[in-house]
């Protein structure tokens, strides 16, 4: 299986010291890929602040050991970013006019989902996750916020987005998080519930977006 | 005064006008009015969405650095704050100018400017290593979020590190006001049924 990593999740991994679980991860699951942009974001951009460095260090140390693929950038990614970021940031309109609410490197993700047939995004911040799942419930969100009724949702331009990336899931950190869990991944220690709802609490603190009433109730679950 | 006035009818100005921006924030920055910087820096961070423009953004910061230096009794109370408070208004006033001249590059300069006074102003007094520039970016960047932005495009709006943005997500209720659509099981569910399926 392979699955295109967004920056989110492997700040979040880092955040809360769960790197090297990306190993044990990526060798039951399958491929680990990240584009150029995400490893610069992740690694190069913030080597100079001192605030970040650290994790910018464990971050590229799990790249140079081989858990993600990284997609060299060619012709073909560029022209479906673009194609994509066009789409996306043109499906809702405020006032009739586009609300431009994705940046370049979630569309670049986005566009290697359908260059590298990829079934799954992982993504830890709502607004791509919800683009892909439930545009709706984005909707909702923009017409709560901005207090108008004047926001509309073009069902055309969403099925073109969709026909851009294919069938495809989005996880989040605490989704890998549980995966790791339930498959016996996890350092013996964490193979209790206490620490798994630890896990999934810092997860969350560290802004992966799960609401309380999701941990909780999963913790119910199983 | 009516409860359910909006917050755009108390600041009582159109945000897209510059110049109806600019007279307001220097009102309420000299009588120290925090209730409507407050509403200043939404609603201008509100109009930067919709119009995707990072100069509107930034007067959103300086609108939102004045309403924090204003609340810091050991700032305001500083024997330098006048000083330091009427070259914050120097600048606005020279914006005012610039507007009538319609000197774009001028006005961003000036801009800058207040940013520096700030961020030398809380060197100066504050107890925080990082300062109130980057901290206010950081704080705004997470509302931009909250009204829907993706991450990076809000921390580019910004110019801040999307780490620090995640950090300040975190300890909001914002993920718990949004609809689960799917949940953790599901998707844990997801990873194996798939995971079988393309081996």
């Amino acid at each position: 299986m392979k699955i295109v990593f967004d920056s989110g999740v492997i700040i979040s991994f880092s955040e809360t010291c769960f790197l090297p679980l990306l190993r044990p991860l990526k060798e039951d699951i399958g491929e680990f890929i990240i584009t150029k942009g995400v490893k610069n974001e992740c690694v190069d951009r913030v080597r100079n602040n001192m605030r970040l460095k650290l994790s910018s260090l464990r971050i590229e140390d799990q790249i140079n050991g081989y858990v993600f693929d990284v997609y060299e950038g060619n012709k073909e990614l560029t022209e479906k970013t673009n194609k994509i970021l066009s789409i996306t940031n043109s499906i809702f309109t405020i006032h009739n006019r586009p609300l431009k609410i994705v940046d370049f490197g979630e569309a670049e993700c986005l566009a290697l989902l359908g260059l590298t047939k990829a079934t799954c995004i992982a993504v830890d911040e709502r607004t791509t996750r919800m683009l892909i799942e439930s545009p709706k419930s984005l909707l909702e969100i923009f017409k709560k916020k901005h207090r108008t009724k004047k926001i509309k949702i073009d069902e055309e331009k969403y099925q073109k987005f969709i026909n851009e990336i294919g069938k495809v899931k989005a996880i989040r950190s605490v989704d890998l998080f549980s995966y790791a869990y339930i498959r016996k991944l996890l350092n013996n220690k964490y193979l209790n519930k206490e620490h798994l709802k630890a896990a999934l609490y810092s997860l969350k603190f560290n802004g992966c977006s799960v609401s309380f009433n999701e941990i909780e109730g999963y913790l119910k679950e199983i | 005064m009516c409860v359910f006035m909006s917050y755009k009818a108390y600041l009582d100005i159109e945000v897209s006008n510059l110049k109806l921006v600019i007279k307001s924030i220097i009102k309420n920055f000299e009588e120290e009015n925090l209730y409507l910087l407050h509403r200043l820096d939404e609603a201008l961070l509100e109009k930067a969405i919709i119009d995707n423009d990072a100069d509107i953004v930034n007067l959103s910061v300086v609108a939102y650095c004045f309403r924090k230096l204003l609340s810091k009794k050991h700032i305001i109370n500083n024997i330098k704050w006048p000083e330091i408070k009427q070259k914050l208004l120097d600048s606005l006033y020279k914006i005012q100018k610039h507007i009538i001249t319609g000197d774009q590059k001028a006005i961003k300069q000036e801009i800058l400017n207040i940013e520096k006074t700030i961020e030398h102003t809380d060197n100066l007094f504050g107890y925080f290593v990082q300062n109130l520039v980057t901290n206010s970016r950081t704080k705004i960047a997470s509302s931009a979020y909250g009204y829907g932005l993706s991450l990076s495009k809000a921390s580019k709006l910004l110019s801040v590190n999307k780490e620090q943005v995640m950090k300040i997500v975190g300890q909001t209720k914002m993920s718990d006001e949004d609809e689960t659509i799917e949940n953790i099981k599901k998707r844990v569910e997801y990873i194996i049924e798939n995971k079988a399926k393309e081996k």
